[in-house]
């Protein structure tokens, strides 16, 4: 005999949810699901723009948390040892200029997709908290050289 | 050469096409030997593949740099183990590496349980067949690892150097074995739904294997973190990119499957759930492949966005549908046998502990896809940061963490308060204390709540296993020693489990360490400068520059104090690998000191030996990955063989202790 014989014949039909109390408790965890994704949005939410996008927008996002993704401008990175550095995005036609102080990702170097999270203040330079630099691609040798 | 692998893969569509044409045939018009024979097909089909991966792997053994893809990723300096790497280093050998894990692990699966299967397995190996065409079509017509070059370069690119880590050897690999294996219980889930045959025997089966994708994928993941510690110098394990979101996905979903399908095998509950959470994990791997492959949703890892990506889409909308067609089919098989009775039961323990799991999932599904979505709705692009997953599932996990350990002492069908709070009160009081403690010490509410739960599932484990072990000393006779290893060998699954949960626990404690109690500095040292970060000196000695076969490294060499005790030596390196001059990678000097990790990253330097340097002090990360350690031992625990009289039983009939309530079982 196969162990398949043992086929569950068709049950009276219960409804598995008719314990109220049971009820109530798993719509308190998606109710708690529901709110702390719907708080959770608004504090950490960005725009994602690249440089063209922001200049084009009907608003000044002067303040507003954004987070810019372009290429390194070649000739546009400076950085003495030991200071912030400073570079300028682009998306080959508009730019904008970077300043950023932290951990400056291995692969981060001119002609580089990056993606820059931070607030562009009254000077109009991004400060960004957060510098993330893309892999050409991460298991394919730089295949930009030959596309 | 190439011509021959191209032809194995060519060889190997067609009778996979022809082989669930036989199951199918042989199913329907009930010709045994046609659905043994398609069964038997996968076997071919994966001894074709098989094929095609040895010819792949000799052309980067002897450097065939007349393979396209072998010279795009591998060179003569490059050390054995990396070429190896190489192998599933690109899209279209990943995508063989995929075809070749889900084959070998299928062939497994359904030659071993045909005969106690005969109408599921047929049915499940042509599922399986269907969807490894798909594999075998991308291999065969749009990537082809197969494909000559016109002129043979003398000399290979050589691989991505992020990818020249021995972490990057084995965490690729069990990333993508993890979302191959997947699917294996989707094809024997499907198998039983086609055949309208779901039998207790058939949960085992089919448990069994989503088990061991489930244990893969969860290694892949946690390997992937140590990678990126190791490597990236950014002083985390996890960054909530969506690449690291989809492949945690699945695993979400896996991990509430192999909890609820408990409920199902014991009271004949949540089936329609069930078998939805596993199709949903294949649909969820082969969402994360599309979303990594097609470049929709922006991440740092970025891989080659090729023309892979339409294709996935068409594969992942059919495998979609495919799921909910056939439930929404057999809807009518997949009734409930019994009800809830009580809140406080094993029972809806599981169901919590699912939701809380899929609502993991689905808040970290839709973080992700936000871009996506917001930009289809208003045409601005949002997204959502660490912040977000951090605000979101930092509470959720912290509730998985509690029920994690009132679950195992909660009592099948009803529990009383009372029964409860008697073998939950010495755990409760260890999470009490150590609420108090680390308030007093610390001041932290969240980091005293996360670790408290660990505490307490710590606590619930250890006493799980003191409650078994005193029934049988009491039983049997045995001393504390034999009755733990008793325990452990007569229910595998349990005790296994409970290690398991040990190890979550303790990764729980690393990362509450790791996010709440960082230090962090960055600075520009000269050679004999010092710099004190926490309760460590470092001082920065000298820079030394070496060349060695296929890079040049540069070397900060750092010395670390504490409490006037010297702590070792540390080097902290930058690789410039040969064609990859623009992109030098870091090896993170990592010293761990007691519970805590000094982590120094060497940024830059200037002529005059001058150093910037990031340095991190990170608390308890060493529990994270004596966590994962607890974590397999656990796995290797849950998979050890039963004895073997046991196992006898278990075929025969229902396990003891394991009777089911309401079930019309001959």
């Amino acid at each position: 005999m196969s162990a398949e014989a043992l086929i569950v014949t068709r049950v009276e039909r219960r409804h598995p949810w008719r314990n109220v109390r049971l009820l109530i408790v798993a719509a308190v965890i998606v109710a708690t699901v529901g709110f702390l994704v719907f708080s959770a949005m608004g504090s950490s939410m960005a725009y994602f723009q690249t440089v063209g996008e922001l200049r084009a927008a009907d608003r000044d996002l002067t303040g507003e948390p954004l987070r810019i993704g372009g290429g390194v401008l070649p000739g546009s990175v400076e950085q003495e040892l030991g200071t912030e550095l400073r570079f300028t995005i682009t998306d080959g036609t508009d730019t904008l200029p970077v300043v950023y102080d932290g951990v400056v990702p291995d692969i981060f170097s001119e002609d580089v997709q990056v993606v820059a999270e931070g607030r562009i203040g009254p000077d109009g330079v991004l400060v960004a908290d957060t510098l993330l630099a893309k892999c050409p691609s991460r298991f394919e040798a730089e295949d930009s050289a030959t596309g | 050469m190439a011509y021959l692998g191209h032809a194995a893969l060519l060889l190997a569509l067609a009778l996979s096409i022809f082989g669930a044409g036989l199951c199918i045939v042989g199913e329907r018009r009930r010709i045994h030997e046609l659905s043994v024979a398609g069964v038997r097909a996968v076997l071919g089909v994966t001894f074709l593949i098989v094929v095609a991966s040895a010819i792949l792997l000799t052309a980067f053994f002897v450097h065939d740099f007349s393979f396209e893809y072998v010279a795009g990723r591998s060179g003569t300096d490059m050390p054995l183990r990396y070429v190896i790497t190489a192998f599933y280093g690109g899209q279209e050998g990943s995508l063989l590496f995929w075809a070749l894990i889900s084959g070998v692990l299928a062939s497994v699966a359904f030659s071993r349980n045909r005969s106690r299967f005969p109408r599921i397995v047929p049915y499940a190996a042509a599922t399986f067949l269907v969807l490894q065409s798909f594999f075998l079509f991308m291999l065969t017509f749009v990537a082809s690892p197969f494909d000559i070059s016109a002129v043979t370069p003398a000399e290979g690119r050589g691989l991505n150097p992020l990818l020249r880590d021995p972490g990057m050897l084995i965490h690729p690999p069990l990333l993508l074995a993890g979302y191959a294996s997947f699917s294996v219980p989707f094809a024997i889930a499907a198998g039983a739904l086609f055949s309208g045959r779901m039998s207790l025997e058939w949960l085992r089966f089919v448990r069994k294997w989503a088990l061991i994708a489930w244990a893969i994928l969860g290694a892949g993941i946690f390997l992937g973190g140590w990678w990126a510690y190791r490597v990236l110098g950014w002083g985390g394990y996890w960054g909530w990119d969506p690449v690291e979101n989809v492949s945690l996905l699945p695993w979400l979903t896996a991990t509430a499957f192999i909890h609820s399908i408990l409920v199902q095998e014991r009271r004949g509950m949540l089936k329609v759930w069930n078998v939805g959470l596993l199709l949903a994990s294949y649909v969820l791997a082969i969402f994360g492949t599309f979303v990594v492959r097609s470049g929709l949703i922006q991440s740092i890892h970025s891989f080659a966005i090729s023309l892979v990506g339409p294709y996935f889409l068409g594969f992942l909308v059919a495998v979609t549908l495919l799921s909910v067609g056939l439930i929404g089919w057999r809807l009518s098989m997949l009734q409930s046998e019994n009800t809830f009775d009580a809140v406080l039961s094993r029972e809806s323990g599981f169901l919590l502990n699912n939701l809380v799991f899929v609502g993991i999932a689905f808040a970290t599904f839709w973080g992700t896809i936000y871009p996506v979505v917001s930009e289809a709705l208003s045409g601005e692009r949002l997204t959502v940061g660490p912040p977000f997953y951090n605000q979101v599932n930092g509470p959720l996990f912290l509730v998985l963490l509690v029920l994690m350990g009132i679950g195992p002492l909660l009592a099948w069908r009803r529990s009383t308060v009372d029964a409860v709070a008697r073998v939950a009160r010495l755990p409760l009081l260890f999470a009490v204390v150590t609420i108090i403690a680390i308030l007093v010490l610390f001041g932290q509410p969240k980091a005293a709540a996360g670790a408290a739960a660990a505490v307490f599932a710590i606590g619930a484990v250890f006493v799980e296993y003191w409650r078994g072990a005193q029934l049988r000393r009491k039983n049997a006779g045995d001393s504390w020693l034999t009755a733990f290893a008793t325990l452990a060998r007569r229910d595998p699954r349990r005790y296994g489990g409970y290690v398991v949960h040990l190890g979550v626990a303790v990764i729980a404690i690393g990362i509450v360490g790791s996010t709440f109690f960082k230090s962090e500095r960055q600075v520009v040292l000269s050679p004999g400068e010092s710099v004190n970060i926490a309760e460590y000196t470092l001082t920065y000695d000298r820079l030394g520059e070496t060349q060695q076969a296929d890079a040049r490294v540069v070397t900060a060499y750092i010395n670390v104090e504490s409490g006037g005790r010297d702590r070792g030596g540390m080097e902290a390196k930058r690789f410039f690998y040969r064609d990859f001059e623009s992109q030098p990678t870091t090896q993170v000097a990592v010293n761990t000191v007691g519970f805590d990790d000094v982590y120094v990253m060497l940024t830059d330097w200037n002529d005059a030996s001058a150093a910037s340097l990031h340095i991190f002090v990170n608390p308890l990360v060493p529990w994270v990955w004596v966590g994962g350690l607890i974590y397999l031992v656990g796995m290797v625990v849950v998979f050890w063989p039963a004895p073997v009289p046991q196992r006898a039983a278990v075929r025969s009939t229902v396990p003891e202790g394991r009777e089911r309530y309401g079930s019309a079982a001959t």
